[in-house]
Formats: structure tokens, C-alpha cells, sequence
């Protein structure tokens, strides 16, 4: 009787131990994202311009050294390792010192690289100095195709209506973007990690904003995820031009031009305020105030600066904005978790009430330049 | 009830400690999925690491803890899941070994980063910890040594199985994960602080003495103990303890025996042992005067659990009439008048242990008494042969499906009993035994 119970529990820890790690492991690659390694799964191609100077023996040395060195634990070439951190096409993008620097963690990569990630690369500071160079060497020949050779064509969603973007830089830009391999945590179109989906940006961000975004400028700290962070400073590296380009392609992912992604552009006019009621906007802001939402937020330079609210009825919509007032699902993993926890608290707001909020909200139009000014001078 | 709510939060703790590492691997910042066969083989790791753990708690003889099921029951628990969590442990290796060779690097361990020869270790460690421990006997291993290699071997697989973890890093920079790893580590700690140092200190604090020695029939001996400087144990007839003899308690030299003297009386206890193996070889040349520790007592194995019980059935074999001459004497010292039948298993008349005060009991006890003799003399009137499925069935009361049942002999033995039991509709809850000699 006992053994059976006993046995019973054993088979009963071992079911939920197996389901509970498939369900993470789902949960960890969903399709969407899983499609980045396949992507990759490509070999590297070694027929380009730079590749050619190579010496073969020193790259197959090089490969040897990878494999021994165990690389494969945290990085992956051509979908073969650990996909966190894929090293396809890493030659086109470093030059042969600066793929040094990364592989012993230079001090100059303390704080750009994750603190594990920068403590277990200063193991390799010991590897002799020959192999160290096979190694860089074999790095280089991880060398993306030439522009326009590497990545398939896909539906040219960007450059019909921005008349004003280049069509060749906006190309370019994609080419930067897969290069970055930015779909690792964002996607357009549905391609890539859907966590973070880029379409419309280029109608919610202008460009220097974009910029911001992109390269993890420092007045982000704090407001996206800590990894978030860290992984955008590795943008900081690219060459201005390249920058440029990718900022470009982010503008012409432009809401109007997606209609099967997003929803409504978020009109960054304001003549949606025109219609808002004052007696509901009085009412919102009163609500603002009963839910305390200025220990987080400033408006007018009350309450905490760190999120100021000033202009936010011109950067998004209302049900995008009650999304973020309520916290809602697709935010995770977006906002810091602790502000993602509070803002569930408004998901018990009467209906009626978070419509007087949004309202409110929308009525917090830009001053005059846009929210940068609003927030900027809240600072001072 | 009381005791269903006590088993039922116990499984509930353990469930909780071991599947904690999988239920806060998604909290805090996860880096992203590094593909689903590397994911699912981290989680194995992490899940079989968890179970290992628990390992040591279960064998650590906590008496709040395993009371509701019987400590021998809890040491079969602890084997099954060591092949459990040592499968995990190997699918998460063979996983990688097979989706990502690359990711594990050089063997040679001069060269090899640390961590992963620490892991490489572990894992050659807890296959020889499942080997030594399922097949201990055919390898021929002295019990006393395995026990001390069982200790080290799992402390040290576990020990470096975690410096693994800890330098791989995977998972487990969100402060969440920090913590529970951490206290996993602190907790173990203070478990083997507790149990190889202060739990031996505290049986040291209560030693007995060795007050007499008598040779039984069947090769047996009754060692009896007297409390020396302190009040003894409270003990529930039928259970067992662990004995140290000729050893201090740090040493981990302990035999668990059953108690064969009556729950009744606390200042002297009473322990029958047959020679089998190499310490219980030694029990005859113990002195008298000499110092002895206990720890106990354990089991579920009692009357003293079914006190609405109309009556009881004992079956034993050999020397498994010792816990059952417990439950009798206790018995008879309350005077307890319920009907009780004891089949009495042995080789020969004269090896029946305790034959003579056995039938004394009679005279205390409304006991039907069944001596069954695999050799019985010429002029032997009772059973014989072995105890069958048949031979219960004429042996057994009308109503036996309303008797607790009690049985301790050869697996054999228990077997049939038990098909003759089932025969008569004995509900399985009713059919109580003592596993041991598990290793």
C-alpha cells in the first residue's frame, strides 16, 4: 500500500517535472522566435570581398580553438549552439582588433557586455597568442553576404508613401537590422520575437527618439528592462552612418503602411483634442490623483519627474493608452517589471473611470516641439 | 483525518522544494530562449538538482517528518527518486551532448573552463553513487563502508554539481533565482552540520549502557539496554532504532534493529538480532557495562496506530518475530483482551525464538497461537512447510477482512501471505510490513 503511494508520488514528480520543463521551454522559443535560428541556419558564407584574404588552415586553426574553448556554450554559428548570442556574419560587422577586445572582454566592454558574459570571457585571456589569432581570424570568416546578396526580398512595406526616405537606404537599414540581428528581440511583420514588435514605430518615435531607442541612450536607464539595455549598447558601436541608415529603416516601418499589423496610426496632431470633453478631462484628473499616479508620473513637473506624462495624448492612442495605464499584457517584459506589478491596480478602475483617465491623458497634448520639450523641461 | 492532513502536507513541502526551481526559472529577467532542446535540458538539470537535494532531507531521519509514513517507506522513496533525478540529471548531459557537442568544449580538463569538468565529475560521481548503492551486494560492499562512501560521494557530486551551476550562470542571475539557490545551498549546509554534528552530539548527550545478553534460539541474540544518566525513549511497540555499538556517534557506524522488549517499560530496552551479516556477527561479544547510543525510534509498524482495530493477525518469519513479541508483551502488559492470531513461521522447532515465552503469553492474551515448521519433527501435530495462500484460508477467523494485519519475515513468505489475505478480502490498507534491507 505504502510503496504504492510512494511510488505513485515519485511517477507524479517526475510527470510534472517533464511538463513543467516543456512548458518553459516553449514558453522561452515560441515559434515566432524560433524562426531567428533557422534564419541563420545558412552557412556562413566565405566568398566575399575580405573573407578572400584569409588563410584557410588559420580559419580551420581558428575553428579548432572555438571548439575547444567551448564558444558554442553561449554563442552559435549558423543555428549550431546556444542562440542567445549568434556570431553569423560577426566579421562583417568587427574589425579583427575589436573582435579581440570581445573575445578576452576588454575592459572597455565592462558595462557594455552583461557582467557574466564579461567575467567568463576574461578566462580567455589566457589562451596563447597564436591561437587567439586562429580564433579571430575564423572569426572574420563568419562573413555575411554583401549587401543585397544575404537576405531574401520581402514584401517592401516601407517605401511607398515616405516619399521622403531614400528606398536604398531604407534596403540598407534592413540589411543593418538583420546584421544587428535586432529580430532576436523584435519583429516586424510577425517576423522575429513578437514581444517586442516594431511596426508603426516609425509613426510613434521620431528620429532622434529612434536613435535613443536604438543605441540605449541613458536617459532610457530605468525605463526599459535592464537586459534591454544592455543588449541596445552593443548599437553604440555602429558606425554613424550605419546608425543613420537603420534609424531610416525604422521610419519607414510607418503605421499607414501596415495596415495588417497595427491598428489605427497614432496621429501625432492634435486634433483629437479638440473633442475631449473638459468636464471629463476635470473628472480624469481627479481620478489621476486618487490613484496616485503622480508617485510615478510628473505632469507639468509635478510629481516624479523620472516618467513625465506631458505630451503623451500626442504620442498614443487611447486604447493604447489605457493599455499602458492598466498594464496590460503586451507591455510585459517591455516597462520594468515593478511598474508593470502597479499598473495592474488599475485594471480594477470602473470602465467609466479609466475612459475619464485616457481622456485626461489625451488631453496632455505637446507644447509646442513635441514631448521632448515637455519632458526636457520638467527636468530643469 | 488528522494524519491524512499531515501526509498530505508533507508531499505537498517536498513537491514544493523540488519543482521551486522550475516554477521561478521564468521570474525576473530570462534571457532569451537559446533553442527549446537547450532550454528543456537546462530545466532537467535544474529539476533533477532539486530532487537531489531533497535527497539528503529525506534520509535525514527528521521523526516529525516521516512519522506519517513510516521512515523505511521514506528510504524506498529516496531510492526511486535517485534513479529519477540522476536520469534527469544525465538527460540534460546526453541532450546537449546530442543537440549542441560544441557546447561542451574539451574533455581534458587541463584545458577544459573548471566548471565544466566540475559538471563533467558530478556526473561520473552520481552514476557510481547509483551503482555502489542499487548493486551493493553483488559488488560486495562492507555496510558500514558504503555508508561513508554514500555520504561523501553524494556530498561531493551534489557539492560539485553546484559549482557547475554557479559557473555556467545560466538562469540564475534574477535575484529571485539567487535567493533560492542560495538557500538551497545554506539549507544543506546547516542539514549536514545538523545531522553529522549535532545530531550525533545529542545522541552522545544520552547513551546507554549494556545491561544484558542472552543467546536466544535461532542464532540470536537479545542485547538489553538501560538509559545511563537520562529517562530513555518513548517508543510505540513494533518500531526500531538505530544502534551504535563499539563506535562514537560521529562515526556513522549505526545498524537499525527492531525493539522486541515491551513498549511499557522505558528504562530498560530490548533488541533481538540474529547473526546474518558482519556486525551482527560481532553482537555476542559485547560486554556488559558497554556504552551504546540510540537513535529512534522510527517506523509504523505498530499496533499503538489502530486502536479501534477489533483484533489483530501477526505473521512472521525467523526473526521477524521480534517487533511482533513487542506488540504481544506490550499487549499483555495493558492487558489487552482483543483476539489476536500468530502465525509463527521457521525452519525447526528449535529455532523458533521465544517459543517458551510465547506460550506463557497465552495464558495473558486471548492469542491463538500457529507455529508453522519447514522441517517439523516426526511427531509434529501442527502446519508445515512453507506459510501458503491455502494454509490461511483454514488458519484466518470468519471475518478476517475486519482484523489489522502485521507481517515481517522473508519476501516470500509475505508474498503468499498476502494473496491469501487478498483472498479473503483484506482491504490492502489493513496489511501493515516493515520494508527493509534496501541497500
Amino acid at each position: 500500500m505504502r510503496e504504492q503511494w510512494a511510488r505513485r508520488i515519485a511517477f507524479l514528480t517526475g510527470l510534472l517535472i517533464l511538463l513543467l520543463a516543456i512548458i518553459f521551454s516553449i514558453s522561452q522559443n515560441p515559434e515566432g522566435s524560433s524562426g531567428t535560428g533557422t534564419n541563420l541556419k545558412q552557412p556562413p558564407s566565405t566568398g566575399d570581398v575580405e573573407a578572400v584574404n584569409l588563410d584557410p588552415q588559420r580559419v580551420e586553426a581558428g575553428r579548432q580553438v572555438y571548439r575547444q574553448q567551448a564558444c558554442a556554450r553561449c554563442h552559435s554559428i549558423a543555428g549550431e549552439g546556444n542562440e542567445n548570442s549568434p556570431l553569423d556574419g560577426v566579421g562583417s560587422r568587427r574589425e579583427a582588433d575589436e573582435l579581440q577586445d570581445w573575445i578576452i572582454g576588454a575592459d572597455s566592454l565592462q558595462g557594455v557586455l552583461p557582467d557574466r558574459a564579461f567575467n567568463q570571457k576574461q578566462a580567455h585571456k589566457g589562451i596563447p597568442a597564436d591561437d587567439l589569432d586562429a580564433l579571430v581570424i575564423y572569426m572574420q570568416s563568419l562573413h555575411t553576404g554583401l549587401p543585397g546578396t544575404g537576405v531574401e526580398q520581402r514584401p517592401s512595406t516601407g517605401n511607398v508613401e515616405v516619399a521622403d526616405l531614400d528606398s536604398q537606404r531604407v534596403d540598407a537599414g534592413r540589411q543593418i537590422y538583420h546584421q544587428q540581428a535586432c529580430e532576436r528581440c523584435h519583429s516586424i511583420d510577425g517576423e522575429g520575437n513578437e514581444s517586442n514588435p516594431l511596426d508603426g514605430v516609425g509613426g510613434r518615435r521620431e528620429a532622434d527618439e529612434l536613435q535613443d531607442w536604438i543605441t540605449g541612450a541613458d536617459n532610457l536607464q530605468g525605463m526599459i528592462p535592464e537586459r534591454a539595455f544592455t543588449l541596445k549598447q552593443v548599437n553604440k558601436e555602429l558606425p554613424a552612418d550605419d546608425l543613420d541608415t537603420l534609424v531610416i529603416y525604422m521610419q519607414s516601418l510607418h503605421p499607414e503602411l501596415h495596415s495588417a499589423s497595427t491598428q489605427q496610426s497614432p496621429s501625432t496632431g492634435n486634433v483629437e483634442a479638440v473633442d475631449l470633453d473638459p468636464q471629463r478631462v476635470d473628472v480624469g484628473r481627479q481620478i489621476y490623483h486618487q490613484q496616485a499616479c503622480e508617485r510615478c508620473h510628473s505632469i507639468d513637473g509635478e510629481g516624479n519627474e523620472n516618467n513625465p506624462l506631458d505630451g503623451v495624448g500626442g504620442r498614443r492612442e487611447a486604447d493604447e493608452l489605457q493599455d499602458w495605464i492598466t498594464g496590460a499584457d503586451n507591455l510585459q517584459g517591455m516597462i520594468p517589471e515593478r511598474a508593470f506589478t502597479l499598473k495592474q491596480v488599475n485594471k480594477e478602475l470602473p470602465a467609466d473611470d479609466l475612459d475619464t483617465l485616457v481622456i485626461y491623458m489625451q488631453s496632455l497634448q505637446p507644447q509646442d516641439s513635441g514631448d521632448k520639450g515637455a519632458g526636457g523641461g520638467g527636468l530643469k | 483525518m488528522k494524519s491524512i492532513l499531515k501526509v498530505f502536507f508533507w508531499v505537498s513541502v517536498y513537491l514544493v522544494l523540488t519543482l521551486a526551481p522550475l516554477l521561478v526559472l521564468k521570474t525576473g529577467q530570462v534571457p532569451p530562449g537559446s533553442g527549446f532542446w537547450w532550454d528543456f535540458s537546462m530545466a532537467l538539470a535544474f529539476a533533477g538538482m532539486a530532487m537531489m537535494g531533497v535527497q539528503f532531507v529525506l534520509t535525514a531521519r527528521f521523526q516529525r517528518a516521516s512519522a506519517p509514513f513510516g521512515i523505511d517507506i521514506i528510504y524506498y522513496f529516496h531510492r526511486f527518486l535517485a534513479v529519477l533525478a540522476v536520469a534527469l540529471i544525465f538527460a540534460h548531459f546526453l541532450i546537449i551532448r546530442i543537440d549542441n557537442v560544441d557546447a561542451l568544449g574539451v574533455l581534458n580538463p587541463l584545458q577544459a573552463p573548471w566548471f565544466m569538468t566540475a559538471g563533467r565529475i558530478a556526473l561520473g560521481l552520481f552514476a557510481l553513487l547509483i551503482i555502489t548503492s542499487l548493486w551493493r551486494k553483488p559488488l560486495r560492499i562492507h555496510y558500514d563502508g558504503w555508508r561513508l562512501m554514500h555520504i561523501l560521494l553524494a556530498g561531493t557530486a551534489f557539492l560539485l554539481a553546484l559549482v557547475h551551476i554557479e559557473g555556467v550562470g545560466y538562469y540564475i542571475e534574477a535575484p529571485a533565482k539567487r535567493w533560492l539557490w542560495t538557500g538551497y545551498t545554506v539549507f544543506w549546509l546547516l542539514l549536514i552540520v545538523y545531522l553529522r554534528l549535532i545530531k550525533p552530539w545529542q545522541m552522545r548527550r544520552r547513551p546507554y549502557k549494556v545491561v544484558g545478553l542472552t543467546q536466544e534460539r535461532g542464532n540470536s541474540w537479545t542485547l538489553a539496554l538501560e538509559p545511563d544518566g537520562h529517562a530513555g525513549m518513548t517508543f510505540k511497540p513494533g518500531q526500531f532504532a538505530w544502534l551504535t555499538l563499539r563506535a562514537s556517534p560521529w562515526q556513522v557506524r549505526e545498524h537499525p534493529f527492531s525493539i522486541s522488549s515491551s513498549a511499557e517499560r522505558h528504562d530498560r530496552i530490548e533488541f533481538t538480532i540474529k547473526e546474518l551479516g558482519d556486525f551482527t556477527r560481532t553482537i555476542k561479544n559485547t560486554e556488559i557495562g558497554e556504552v551504546a547510543y540510540l537513535d529512534g525510534p522510527f517506523g509504523v509498524f505498530s499496533v499503538d496506530r489502530y486502536p479501534n482495530a477489533p483484533g489483530f493477525v501477526f505473521i512472521a518469519g525467523g526473526v521477524g518475530t521480534a517487533p511482533i513479541v513487542s506488540m504481544l508483551r506490550t499487549l499483555a502488559d495493558r492487558n489487552d483482551q482483543r483476539p489476536l492470531w500468530f502465525i509463527c513461521g521457521n525452519n525447526n522447532w528449535q529455532d523458533v525464538i521465544f517459543s517458551e515465552e510465547l506460550e506463557s503469553l497465552k495464558g495473558r492474551l486471548n492469542l491463538n497461537l500457529v507455529h508453522v515448521l519447514k522441517e517439523p519433527p516426526a511427531d509434529w501435530q501442527g502446519e508445515s512447510g512453507y506459510i501458503t495462500s491455502e494454509m490461511l484460508q483454514k488458519i484466518l477467523p470468519a471475518n478476517a477482512e475486519k482484523y489489522e494485519y502485521f507481517m515481517c519475515g522473508p519476501k516470500p513468505m509475505t508474498d503468499a501471505a498476502q494473496l491469501g489475505l487478498k483472498a479473503r478480502q483484506v482491504p490492502l490498507k489493513q496489511i501493515h510490513f516493515e520494508l527493509f534491507d534496501m541497500v
